[in-house]
């Protein structure tokens, strides 16, 4: 899968990123390396993405709202959907930085993008759980379902 | 569902991604390389010399070389032209006469004993590019078959009215000549011999002739390196430059590697630590065997010969070089020239770098030597050879040398 398959609409193209080293082939071979290490990790940078949402929906509809006389409605689920967002970033950028390895300062700004990408996959994917688990009855949850559809 | 299995499998999952993302040697994906470290480039041919199908030597016998032919008189001459001769099953040696345009073809011994006895000894003009053009015509290089001029390469059109002129054109005249036998190379072997005057007495104790090895260009380098071990090994040997060849790429091997471990056969090294040492080294043997001797008798032409660079910005230096020569490989006349170059690598910005290196081939006027001898002022000077920069002029005008320029690569990698 290439990162520009699902990260392409934030990202710069690639000639267009390279074309900023072409005057330099040290730089260009570092820039090409760049590159394709960073689209090397994108199957992980979705894990990471659908794996938190997933899990903080599981949290929050889960052990979070089962405690006696929890009940929670919208605001709450709001604010857990942006510290599912918030981690996502946080967690993306710190293993982004950990797995894509380059002396290019371009890396950071690469990451920087992917991290905000991620962050609002993730707002997807915490959304789509969610109005799975508040439109599947076998699913129990002691929180308020807002997102059911019809009665 | 239980929050106490989400956590645990969201920290493999993540750890087999880091391990997934920084275990390949080629963890720069370069493109020249697969994930685990194989070539993936066409390695392409490299040269080696061949043996000729056919061998005819040819000897000029004009005026100018009288004094190699003194009747009776020993010379380096008549001593190396006989070894060499002689090596190849005596093959006959045929004698340019009538300014070149006709051979006569002698037996070895027929030749050595009229060439001992100042058969040769003449007043006749040398028309080198006659000469040239008749040995040309006979030559089936394209099938292996190789020719050898021995002459002192000096034109001389005596009794020409225009010789000046001719002079001038002479260049031309042989790069029209050479031009007209598109796939064929030349070697131009320089040897000494004293050279006696009318009375045997010795008028120049080095003085030059040559060797105009011609043919394909794999069967020229196998003949040229017989020649030339022939007479270096009487301290005869003057130099040699060549032209027309295809040297393709040099054939190579690694040696023992310091702070990085060869990956199988392939040009891939991994496991750099950087804790251990910031360098790292690998040793390229080239194989020089079948090029130009310069490149293996100089350490400072191979020095300017070869080029290297790292490709991601590694710094990078040729280290030490140690070139081993035998021109009797397996006791016999076979030479084996290799150059073990020392290659460091060390400050690497990234997990892993390539070394792209080429050897070129150095042009024929790199040698001092060579360019007194040919730009001898005259006839008569016996230390030089007149007219010989005006013929190799129109030689490489005709036909030059080639050789496949696409880098060859070495990925050095972190990895373990």
């Amino acid at each position: 899968m290439k990162i520009v398959d699902i990260y392409g609409w934030g990202l710069p193209k690639q000639a267009d990123f390279l074309n900023h080293f072409k005057n330099n082939d040290t730089l260009y071979n570092q820039a090409r390396a760049l590159w394709s290490k960073l689209g090397s990790c994108t199957v992980w940078f979705i894990v990471i993405f659908v794996v938190i949402a997933l899990v903080f929906v599981i949290i929050y509809y889960g052990p979070y709202n089962n405690k006696p006389g929890r009940h929670y409605k919208v605001k709450h689920w709001l604010i857990w959907m942006l510290i599912t967002a918030a981690v996502t970033f946080v967690i993306t950028m710190v293993l982004g930085l950990v797995m894509v390895k380059s002396p290019l300062s371009a890396r950071i700004c690469l990451i920087l993008r992917v991290s905000g990408i991620n962050f609002f996959y993730s707002i997807g994917v915490y959304f789509i759980a969610a109005l799975l688990v508040c439109n599947m009855p076998f699913l129990k949850t002691n929180a308020y379902r807002f997102l059911k559809i019809g009665k | 569902m239980k929050k106490s299995l989400s956590v645990p499998i969201v920290l493999i999952a993540i750890a087999m991604g880091l391990v997934s993302c920084s275990s390949p040697i080629n963890s720069i994906n370069d493109p020249h390389f697969d994930e685990s470290g194989v070539y993936l480039d066409s390695l392409g041919s490299t040269f080696h010399s061949a043996f000729p199908t056919s061998l005819d030597f040819y000897v000029e016998v004009s005026g100018s070389m009288n004094g190699f032919f003194r009747a009776n008189r020993p010379t380096a001459f008549k001593t190396d032209v006989w070894a060499i001769v002689s090596n190849f099953d005596n093959p006959g040696v045929s004698v340019l006469s009538n300014t070149g345009t006709q051979a006569t073809k002698f037996t070895g011994d027929q030749f050595r004993s009229r060439m001992n006895s100042g058969g040769f000894v003449s007043t006749a003009s040398t028309q080198v590019p006659a000469m040239l053009e008749t040995i040309l015509q006979s030559l089936d290089y394209e099938n292996g078959a190789v020719a050898v001029l021995i002459s002192d390469m000096k034109y001389s059109p005596v009794g020409s009215k225009a010789m000046s002129v001719l002079l001038q054109q002479y260049a031309t005249d042989i790069r029209n000549i050479v031009g007209r036998f598109p796939g064929s190379a030349y070697s131009i072997i320089g040897a000494y011999s004293e050279y006696l005057d009318a009375k045997g007495n010795i008028a120049c104790e080095k003085s030059p002739y040559y060797y105009v090895v011609i043919g394909k260009d794999v069967c020229v380098a196998e003949v040229r390196n017989c020649i030339t071990t022939i007479i270096s090994d009487k301290d005869n040997y003057l130099d040699n430059i060549e032209t027309g060849f295809d040297y393709k790429r040099p054939a190579y091997g690694f040696g023992v590697p310091d702070n990085i471990i060869q990956l199988d056969e392939e040009p891939t090294f991994y496991n750099y630590d950087v804790s251990y040492s910031d360098t790292c080294k690998v040793v390229l043997n080239l194989d020089l065997s079948d090029f130009r001797w310069l490149i293996a008798s100089d350490e400072d032409v191979l020095r300017e010969c070869l080029k290297v660079k790292a490709a991601y910005g590694s710094e990078i230096e040729v280290g030490k070089i140690n070139i081993s020569i035998n021109n009797h490989n397996q006791k016999k006349l076979e030479r084996l020239a290799v150059a073990s170059v020392e290659l460091k690598l060390w400050n690497m910005p990234m997990d892993a770098d390539v070394i792209e290196w080429t050897l070129d081939h150095p042009e024929y006027s790199v040698t001092d030597t060579f360019m007194q001898i040919q730009n001898a002022a005259a006839e008569a000077d016996l230390t030089g050879s007149f007219s010989l920069a005006n013929f190799i002029q129109g030689v490489f005008q005709a036909v030059q040398n080639h050789w496949n320029q696409e880098p060859n690569r070495i990925l050095i990698s972190k990895s373990n």
